[in-house]
């Protein structure tokens, strides 16, 4: 999709900016012992991440282990990463307020200039990309105080961008299935979608992710998993007592939900894509038995849309389209959940598998 | 020539789309989402073809059995609903006069029933997704101050 762009007296001083951001990784680097380079396969393209120490490598790079690329592997898109604090190096200030960043970053057209930037939207850094040349930056104050959006989504706003104009639709949705095929399960936060995934995975299921995916409708409809990470509040937790000692942050739960690292004991049931099958909408009424019933595509689409896009910063013009027609080409259920989350894991498996043989057999 | 105003769908900020006769719109700026069936979203898709309030009605009068009078107050109401939640916009315009006939019905829409009121649903559920990332205030160094700092501070994280 070629996107209309914004002519703009404002576009030198976003090329300034973006500018001022690299000269601070570079000095930042120019102080370390070495810049850290870690590559990973993500919707299918290189995303190269280059550390200017190794402060931040471990916190923001875990959660893509299950993508990870062999090292000299190409990169499409590259994105240098480094804080103050650890560095020593202060935000220069021809980077600019960093509140004038915030406000431009919601929603929806690119400046002739192809920059990007956001701050605080998700994380609690200042993102830049220039989608000209791929390439992009991310800054935080201080590496020692890593938010919990960023050990568990990092560089969200980034690989949104980047990856909604190459094809790869951000969706806001949990991810679960079979060799055969995933479904996706949407809704805002507290809908179920977190609790319902990770009965998926603790009943042995594939697992792409329980709050941000890729989607992508060139030919089969796919969902890619972005992040091998599940974010569940303190009292959900409870449920699965077997994933607390993967909690990345249990210090700070009582702040913040806690952010859970699959990558180390779940590593088998971690796939890169799945065929996409059927969109759930789940609804939190601990029923004795989970039930299915086909929803329409417009109930599908308010369930994902809003939520989606309202979570994403300058999303591009098409994504509502995009998603409308994902619901018009892949079935969409309603799923009232049961108090057995067992249960519910066993109906979408079972759900999965009809969906696969209709499928195949058409 | 004469200038005059006109409405438009406050784009980039609001996104719609339309599955079996029914609209879903995003408001993006407020964060708000609606969703718009039968006679509404058929007039909404009038107003976003540039449609004046007036083309409007005397296409509603000519699609359904309402009355000229009963179907320009209907679109009144309706169009002052869609501009107060700043979906539609006004805005000046010097071309020639916009268009007054309606493209109709659209490959694989539904057919619009019996004339009944135009009803905008509302859900504000969603608001608080914009408001998880305040403008904060920030220091010197960047970091948000611990006021509005859920991440210094003691207010909970979703």
């Amino acid at each position: 999709m070629i996107e209309a762009a914004r002519c703009d007296p404002e576009d030198g001083e976003d090329r300034q900016r973006f500018a001022a951001l690299r000269s601070g990784f570079a000095d930042a680097a120019g102080r370390s012992d070495g810049i850290v380079e870690r590559t990973f396969r993500i919707g299918g393209f290189g995303v190269r991440m280059r550390f200017a120490n190794s402060s931040l490598v471990e916190p923001l790079t875990v959660p893509f282990g299950h993508l990870a690329s062999p090292r000299g592997d190409a990169a499409d898109l590259n994105i240098s990463v480094w804080d103050s604090a650890s560095s020593r190096t202060p935000l220069p200030a021809a980077v600019g307020d960093l509140r004038e960043h915030h406000e431009s970053a919601t929603p929806a057209s690119v400046p002739a200039s192809g920059i990007l930037s956001a701050y605080m939207r998700p994380n609690p850094g200042l993102s830049m990309l220039d989608l000209h040349a791929a390439e992009a930056l991310y800054w935080v104050p201080d590496a020692s105080h890593v938010a919990f959006e960023d050990r568990s989504a990092p560089f969200r706003c980034v690989l949104n961008w980047w990856m909604s104009r190459r094809a790869r639709q951000f969706v806001h949705g949990a991810a679960v299935g079979t060799e055969r095929g995933v479904v996706l399960i949407v809704g805002k936060s507290g809908s179920g979608k977190s609790t319902t995934a990770l009965s998926c995975l603790l009943d042995g299921m594939l697992y792409l992710g329980d709050d941000n995916c890729l989607v992508s409708l060139e030919g089969q409809p796919l969902a890619w998993s972005v992040y091998s990470t599940a974010k569940l509040h303190g009292h959900n937790l409870q449920r699965f007592p077997g994933l607390q000692k993967a909690v990345a942050n249990a210090e700070r739960m009582h702040l913040e939900k806690g952010v859970v690292l699959l990558n180390s004991d779940f590593a088998a049931q971690l796939r890169p894509q799945l065929r996409l099958l059927a969109v759930i909408v789940p609804e939190v009424c601990w029923a004795s038995r989970p039930a299915l019933r086909a929803c329409s595509a417009i109930a599908a689409l308010t369930a994902l849309a809003p939520s989606t896009l309202l979570q994403l910063s300058a999303a591009p013009p098409d994504s509502l389209q995009q998603m409308a027609e994902l619901v018009r080409r892949i079935p969409a259920f309603n799923m009232a959940l049961s108090e057995d989350v067992s249960a519910n894991a066993q109906e979408l498996r079972a759900l999965i598998d009809r969906l696969s043989v209709a499928g195949d057999s058409a | 020539m004469a200038e005059r105003n006109s409405l438009r769908v406050n784009r980039p900020s609001v996104v719609d789309e339309t599955i079996d006769g029914e609209a879903l719109i995003v408001n993006l700026g407020t964060g708000v989402y609606y969703s718009i069936a039968g006679t509404g979203e058929v007039i909404w898709r009038m107003l976003a073809e540039g449609l004046t309030p007036a083309a409007v009605a005397s296409n509603l009068h000519q699609l359904f059995d309402v009355a000229p009078q009963d179907a320009s107050n209907a679109v009144a109401v309706f169009v002052d609903q869609l501009i107060a939640e700043e979906l539609l916009v006004s805005v000046i315009d010097a071309g020639p006069s916009g268009a007054t006939s309606f493209s109709g019905a659209g490959p694989g829409d539904s057919a619009p029933g019996p004339f009944v009121l135009p009803e905008l649903k509302r859900y504000a559920d969603m608001q608080d997704l914009l408001l998880l990332d305040p403008v904060h205030d920030v220091d010197e160094k960047g970091w948000p101050n611990a006021r509005s700092a859920p991440l210094l501070g003691t207010e909970r994280r979703d």
